[in-house]
């Protein structure tokens, strides 16, 4: 069981943003309108091939890799898991991410407006390290007196939702294309444990050889689907994947962007995601424990007249002073935020292509520009730097390079491709090309593809 | 244009194909959590007047107190721990030298473990003593749920004299070594 959990942990080293990156402002794809439902659409209509219009795949670690535990070396294996322990931080984080696009399909209403909506399938996945209590838990207290052990690092959220999903993009005037999407989140599962605080510590003391204190202690794990109205836990896969489809607790959201052309080669476009929260009131059960206490040890006061269970009065004294309750209050959960905003400069050979109702878009062949992208997150915004050049080959074949600054790494590479064949459309991505050669040392890969039929 | 598909499916290919986790054993996980854990046990201050009778006005020369022990109630715990260690701090601030005994039982009243006695001679400050209990070798000692310490005053032409505000102070801290 530890070696599964340990697997299951450590493989999360590889971290994604690959779809953010590669797919944002990258406008001849019908998956961008799902990063910026302002992004300029070329196209009459799109259908998503149903499961597979846009799969997006993200795992994140950071403050160390693969080969830092599981390198094949003559250190025992508690050694490297001691030597990674002391490399973390409690701001390093375990993240996981994936969509699945279930369908998706879009239309022109007129000239100016694009219509798209869909269904997809989201988990999502966020714990931070919390060093302290992996410390205390593998060290234990005693070789840590005057230490303060700090609940706040203590943060996790988890999502297992649907998104039924309606959007609009409309061309403004020449420069100005916006757009918006509205969302109905579904979600199956919820479990978050945020916004901890309060101190553990063991110090020494004048009234016995060593004190326990706990400090301001304000904890709480709040979960939603787990348990169902029986409070009985669920265990059937198909009832979680079927409250998704707006079975479950229901939230509402709002994607908007925009793209505007300050000259016909530089564009910005901009976009905030998952405006939103859910209302979580079915199948909730959450875990509370408030107070603050500490323990000197078991007084005697070798009074005849009245002998004492000390340890049982210890143990009263702590539960009334530390309170831990179990509810099924009803509580709100937020969607994390997206940010996504690019500058590009399209410069080079200047083509023509035939739109929507015989139209025709001008279009370079190249483009460089930088990106900003940012996911609010319980402890601080995953925040990331990419710039790009992008390159088309023909009409019907585009290209974008990328080079990422992030939490993980400040040397990700990444290339997309976006293909014409016929009438389907192909978007492939991959991210940190480096890291790909060996992925036990990367901390950052990446895949999205999506398959789509477009209509010119 | 097929040549740039070729291609670009070939490049995307071969990034997949070269993926790999070169050079790392999955084999050899075998994490061993020991933690030491430590927590204060009795602590006490007695004065002289505890160790006097004001009725028959003579000297009471032992007391007694008990408690619960609970440590090893959880069978987790009994399962884990392969190690205990007590440590005790004494301050003896009364003419009179004492005798300490530490007696653990298990819930029929037998006695699991007996700490060797101490002995705090006159105006001792700073006493300290350590007990160490390797489970393997006492495992009887994981049956104990009450702890009594006895406080002996060994007998002195001194009296004791309840006017006088001296004090004996007692702390413990008991130290478990745990396997997980």
């Amino acid at each position: 069981m530890k070696k599964s959990l340990l697997f299951i942990a450590l493989t999360v080293t590889i971290s994604l943003k690959s779809q953010q990156k590669l797919a944002f402002s990258f406008g001849e794809s019908p998956q961008t309108l799902l990063l910026n439902p302002g992004a300029e659409t070329n196209f009459k209509s799109h259908y998503g091939i149903p499961m597979l219009s846009d799969f997006s795949f993200n795992l994140g670690l950071t403050g160390f890799n693969l080969n830092d535990l599981f390198s094949n070396d003559s250190r025992a294996f508690r050694t490297r898991f001691e030597g990674v322990l002391n490399k973390i931080n409690s701001t390093d984080y375990m993240s996981f991410n994936t969509k699945i696009d279930v369908l998706n399909i879009g239309f022109r209403l007129d000239k100016k407006t694009y219509l798209s909506f869909g269904f997809y399938e989201e988990l999502d996945f966020i714990s931070y390290m919390p060093k302290d209590f992996i410390e205390l838990f593998y060290y234990g207290n005693a070789p840590f007196l005057n230490r303060t052990f700090s609940l706040s690092q203590v943060s996790m959220k988890g999502d297992f939702l649907g998104v039924l999903h309606a959007g609009i993009s409309k061309k403004v005037s020449e420069k100005l294309n916006i757009g918006a999407r509205v969302k109905i989140y579904s979600s199956s599962i919820n479990i978050e444990s945020l916004n901890n605080s309060g101190t553990f510590s063991s110090t020494t003391s004048n009234e016995n050889i060593i004190r326990q204190s706990l400090n301001n202690i304000n904890g709480q794990v709040r979960t939603s689907g787990i348990v169902d109205a029986d409070d009985e836990y669920v265990d059937s896969p198909n009832e979680y994947f079927s409250r998704t489809f707006l079975g479950g607790n229901l939230g509402l959201g709002l994607d908007v962007g925009l793209t505007y052309h300050f000259t016909p080669q530089l564009e910005f476009t901009a976009s905030l995601l998952d405006i939103g929260f859910v209302k979580h009131s079915k199948n909730t059960k959450n875990f509370n424990i408030n107070g603050n206490y500490t323990l000197d040890g078991l007084n005697f006061e070798y009074d005849t007249s009245s002998l004492s269970n000390y340890w049982q009065q210890v143990e009263q004294d702590f539960r009334d002073r530390v309170i831990t309750e179990e509810t099924q209050e009803a509580y709100t959960s937020w969607r994390p935020m997206k940010i996504n905003a690019a500058f590009k400069y399209s410069f080079g050979e200047k083509r023509s292509k035939s739109c929507y109702s015989k139209t025709h878009k001008q279009y370079y062949y190249n483009a460089v520009g930088f990106q900003l992208h940012n996911i609010m997150r319980p402890i601080k915004p995953q925040f990331s730097f990419t710039s790009f050049y992008q390159a088309s080959f023909s009409k019907k074949v585009h290209t974008k390079f990328t080079h990422t600054i992030n939490d993980y790494s400040s040397t990700i590479f990444g290339a997309a491709t976006s293909l014409q064949l016929g009438k389907l459309h192909v978007f492939g991505g991959l991210d940190n090309l480096l890291g790909v050669a060996d992925v036990s040392t990367a901390n950052s890969i990446a895949f999205n593809f999506g398959f789509n039929i477009v209509i010119d | 244009m097929n040549m740039y598909i070729k291609n670009l499916v070939a490049f995307f290919s071969l990034c997949f194909l070269i993926s790999c986790t070169d050079n790392l054993n999955f084999d050899e996980i075998n994490l061993n959590v020991d933690p030491i854990l430590t927590a204060p046990l009795i602590y006490f201050e007695l004065n002289q007047d505890d160790f006097y009778n004001s009725t028959t006005g003579t000297e009471i020369p032992m007391i007694t107190d008990t408690s619960d022990f609970r440590v090893f109630k959880s069978s987790s715990i009994r399962n884990d721990v392969f190690k205990a260690v007590f440590d005790f701090e004494i301050e003896n601030r009364f003419d009179r030298s004492f005798e300490i005994n530490i007696i653990f039982y298990d819930g029929n009243d037998n006695i699991t473990r007996t700490i060797p006695s101490f002995t705090i001679v006159p105006q001792d400050l700073n006493y300290v003593a350590s007990e160490s209990i390797e489970i393997e070798a006492s495992p009887i000692f994981l049956t104990s749920r009450k702890v009594s310490v006895e406080v002996k005053l060994n007998p002195s032409a001194t009296q004791i004299d309840p006017n006088i505000y001296q004090i004996i102070k007692f702390k413990s801290t008991g130290t478990f070594h745990l396997s997980i």
